[in-house]
């Protein structure tokens, strides 16, 4: 009697929890859309207005669902061709017109801007610059007298760009340009076809240079140069050598006032440009009076320790330990840089929502460090549990991702995709809208493991083999506990000063203790992210369904619905069991906590 | 000796004269010395204001207007720059530097106010619109000048006819360029002459930093981002600084490496908000 009481309850709460899920589902939808953040976030101080906006998410979360298509056409999104604060070709949610509200307008159309023809984004050419705007507005566009196309990417003839020759300097430029630029100086236009900017740059201190001649006053020109001032050109002859000129050979040494030649060169008494004095090997050096000037940053700042890099290079810096889901709380990536002889640090993003990846190239033993601030897939990789099918497969593909094989035991055993840097979240103040997202997030943790028992005998009861037993042990609270750190700031955890708190709560088993993890806080010599390709970031930047504001059914949701599947299953095997009489189902469950 | 000299000898060494004549003769000779070298001199400094076909008046002309303008340029140039590109921005973003007092609203020249998006292009023809910007502030000051020009002539005694319909700005590599167009007659005793259009320049990096803003604003509105310091190593006369902002807006600072001239411009796009 009372074993069933007991089913009954259970049941009780599963029909309780599919009841609510709907609902649940719908509002983490609507918390988990952008749009509606920022809506959330326009009026923070108007109460009443919060309220209103938290009950219209709700709602619009609800009508939102895919299941109910027939009002999900109603939601949407609606444009302002120009915002109350003066953004143009915003989108709002519908019904968020306001003519106060500083990210919304009174008059919006109704529909999103990208079905607007003045918020169309294309290429946008300035006839008379010959310069390209890539992603620009039609609207915008035309009426500054620009001429617009849809190639949004300026992917056309007139954007193409390619080495521009004005006198000995090379511009990377469109024909138009070159073409203005050069008359602007009186000279013909010098387009030649190259496609890099570095093979053009390179043509610039190539140029053939001599002596130009005009009213008894020598300087050093181009051939073209000369000609446009209407000088005698006398072809790769300094000004000491040419007729007539009384300008004495290599009298000083110094810096060419020319912005691309780094050497140190003579000059004649005239104070023309003559042969180079002395190589500086641009970047790592440059001329500096007379004389070259290491540009290298010596003792830089490491991820441990100093290093000694050179002139442009770029390297990351970690606040801890980074990657396998133990990005620690309240730490950044950081990206450095030796510019000139000194060291910049930039920080990669808040919260971690960018990663700093590092690649490195060694040749004859020589390393030069390459780095980049890129966007930190860490919600891709939740998304991508909602699909068994292509879960290992996506999550393998994303460098951003692992896979976390849950292992417990053989009635709990699951691969879930995790973030390898977890997302931080914004911990201290902020709404409390967002810190129940966090909670959310979260409690994707939160497992339940049935262990079974078995009657002895002799009496009493003792863990069946293959009954989840190792559920009660710290094997569960530690898997547990890293599933529960790999989703963000959450769990028992340190912080990147090494401070801990315990933010797990465990029944069944053993605790865990964030001082296990007190190593992470350090930073790990030589440890960096891998880089992605461009195609890879772009791809999964805009074509994940996080960025589609149209496709409600987001990863964490699913994910939701994926391990609560997963329990339930485990679930029902243990309860089918049970009504044999000879098992007892013990529960052991764990509940992660935003730290 | 020569004959002059011997009858000047002659006149000074003539005993018939009494000494206080000789006296006279001598103030008279230095009086009309003095004359000579005054009224050269005269001559000397009103080869500027005098009308002559070979050109001087113009250059003194467009030096008047390039000295009454050139303060007002910088300025409005200095508080366009620091502010984005426009005098009075509309979407901008309040910030301080710390090694800075005061606060400045920096335009957004790419802007998206949802999150994860990238941004949306606010000033395409940037080029054209500082243009039009720098000629709207500076509208009142060129006409001002030119008043002022015909004034000063006038006091100086001409005969003045000037007609002012308007200028025109050109922005280009190093410098600054206000053509005026209008006319300016002047007559003075019987001469009269007229010069028409004047053109000003005014040494300056904006036109080279704003091709570079122009740069950063279609990487960023394209790719989320720009690699600034691989630029500086391309183009090492320009210094490229990116602070971003508590709320994930990120202000660009360019300057020309010769120059104290600086543009700043906000960036919102792709934000990561701290959760999902």
């Amino acid at each position: 009697m009372k074993k069933e009481f007991i089913l009954l309850v259970i049941v009780g709460c599963q029909v309780f929890l599919l009841m609510n899920m709907v609902i649940a589902d719908s509002y983490i939808i609507g918390q988990a859309n952008p749009l509606m953040e920022n809506l959330r976030g326009m009026n923070e101080n108007n109460k009443i207005k919060n309220l209103i906006n938290l009950g219209m998410n709700l709602l619009t979360g609800f009508l939102s669902l895919k299941q109910i298509s027939f009002v999900s056409a109603e939601v949407g999104f609606e444009c302002c061709l120009e915002t109350n604060e003066g953004g143009i070709c915003q989108d709002i949610i519908s019904g968020s017109d306001s003519s106060t509200d500083a990210n919304s307008c009174a008059s919006p159309l109704q529909t999103g801007c990208d079905s607007v023809s003045e918020c169309a984004k294309g290429c946008c050419v300035d006839s008379i610059e010959g310069l390209c705007t890539t992603q620009a507005l039609q609207q915008e566009c035309v009426n500054s007298d620009g001429i617009w196309n849809d190639e949004d990417s300026c992917l056309v003839q007139e954007c193409q760009k390619g080495c521009c020759m004005i006198g000995n300097n090379a511009k990377f430029i469109t024909e138009k340009r070159c073409e203005y630029l050069s008359s602007l100086q009186g000279l013909d236009k010098d387009f030649r076809d190259l496609e890099t900017e570095l093979e053009c740059l390179a043509l610039s201190s190539s140029q053939d240079e001599g002596a130009c001649v005009l009213s008894g006053i020598c300087n050093r020109k181009t051939k073209q140069e000369c000609f446009a001032i209407g000088g005698e050109f006398y072809n790769n002859l300094f000004c000491s050598a040419a007729p007539g000129i009384n300008c004495s050979a290599g009298e000083v040494i110094g810096c060419a006032d020319e912005e691309n030649l780094h050497d140190v060169y003579y000059f004649d008494s005239c104070g023309n440009r003559e042969n180079i004095a002395k190589e500086c090997d641009y970047p790592e050096n440059t001329c500096d009076d007379k004389s070259c000037k290491y540009l290298g940053c010596e003792n830089a700042v490491a991820n441990v320790g100093t290093q000694d890099r050179a002139n442009g290079e770029r390297w990351c810096l970690y606040d801890g330990s980074i990657g396998d889901g133990k990005d620690t709380v309240g730490s950044e990536h950081w990206i450095a840089y030796c510019h000139n002889g000194e060291v910049e640090i930039d920080r990669c993003g808040e919260y971690r929502g960018s990663i700093c990846t590092q690649s490195v190239i060694e040749e004859d033993g020589e390393t030069f460090s390459q780095a980049s601030c890129v966007i930190n897939e860490a919600f891709s990789c939740i998304d991508y549990n909602s699909e068994q099918s292509t879960l290992k497969e996506n999550c393998e593909a994303n460098t951003d991702c692992m896979i976390k094989n849950i292992n417990v035991d053989t009635g709990f055993k699951f691969d879930v995709c995790t973030p390898r840097y977890p997302h931080g979240f914004e911990l201290t103040g902020g709404e409390s809208l967002r810190k129940s997202l966090s909670t959310e997030l979260c409690s994707l943790a939160n497992q339940n493991c049935t262990v079974l028992y078995e009657k002895k005998l002799l009496g009493g009861w003792s863990c069946k083999s293959g009954g989840n037993c190792n559920c009660e042990k710290a094997e569960f609270t530690n898997q547990m506990n890293d599933f529960c750190v790999s989703l963000g700031d959450c769990g028992s955890y340190v912080n990147y000063i090494g401070e801990g708190t315990k933010n797990i709560k465990v029944s069944g088993a053993p605790e865990v203790s964030w001082t296990k993890y007190i190593k992470y806080s350090e930073p790990v010599k030589g440890q960096f992210a891998e880089p992605k390709s461009l195609r890879e970031i772009l791809g999964s930047m805009f074509g994940t369904n996080i960025v589609d504001p149209d496709n409600n059914e987001t990863g964490m949701n699913k994910l939701v619905k994926k391990i609560g599947m997963i329990s339930g299953a485990s679930g029902t095997l243990v309860v089918g069991a049970g009504w044999l009489g000879n098992f007892i189902g013990g529960q052991v469950d764990n509940q992660c906590i935003v730290y | 000796m020569k004959r002059g000299t011997r009858a000047l000898t002659s006149l000074f060494g003539n005993k018939s004269l009494p000494k206080s004549k000789r006296s006279q003769v001598s103030i008279f000779i230095i009086i009309g010395i003095l004359i000579v070298v005054v009224i050269a001199l005269v001559f000397v400094f009103r080869e500027d204001i005098i009308p002559d076909s070979g050109g001087g008046v113009e250059v003194n002309l467009n030096s008047f207007l390039k000295t009454c303008l050139e303060d007002e340029i910088k300025e409005t140039v200095e508080v366009i720059s620091l502010q984005g590109g426009k005098v009075e921005p509309t979407l901008y973003k309040t910030f301080k530097f710390d090694e800075e007092d005061e606060f400045y609203d920096i335009s957004f020249l790419c802007y998206n106010q949802n999150n994860y998006l990238q941004c949306i292009n606010q000033e395409p023809m940037l080029i054209q619109n500082l243009k039009k910007e720098l000629e709207k502030e500076l509208e009142d000051e060129v006409e001002s000048c030119f008043t002022d020009l015909g004034n000063s002539l006038d006091n100086q005694g001409f005969v003045v006819d000037a007609r002012y319909r308007g200028f025109e700005i050109e922005l280009m590599p190093r410098k600054i360029v206000i053509e005026i167009d209008g006319e300016m007659g002047l007559t003075k005793t019987e001469n009269s002459v007229r010069y028409e259009n004047f053109t000003i320049s005014e040494t300056s990096r904006f036109y080279d930093v704003a091709v570079v803003v122009q740069e950063i604003v279609n990487q960023e509105a394209s790719f989320c981002y720009f690699d600034n310091l691989g630029y500086m190593l391309f183009y090492p006369e320009f210094e490229i600084d990116k602070t971003r902002t508590s709320d994930s807006a990120l202000i660009y600072t360019i300057k020309y490496q010769d120059s104290e001239e600086k543009f700043r411009f906000a960036v919102r796009g792709c934000v990561m908000p701290p959760t999902v």
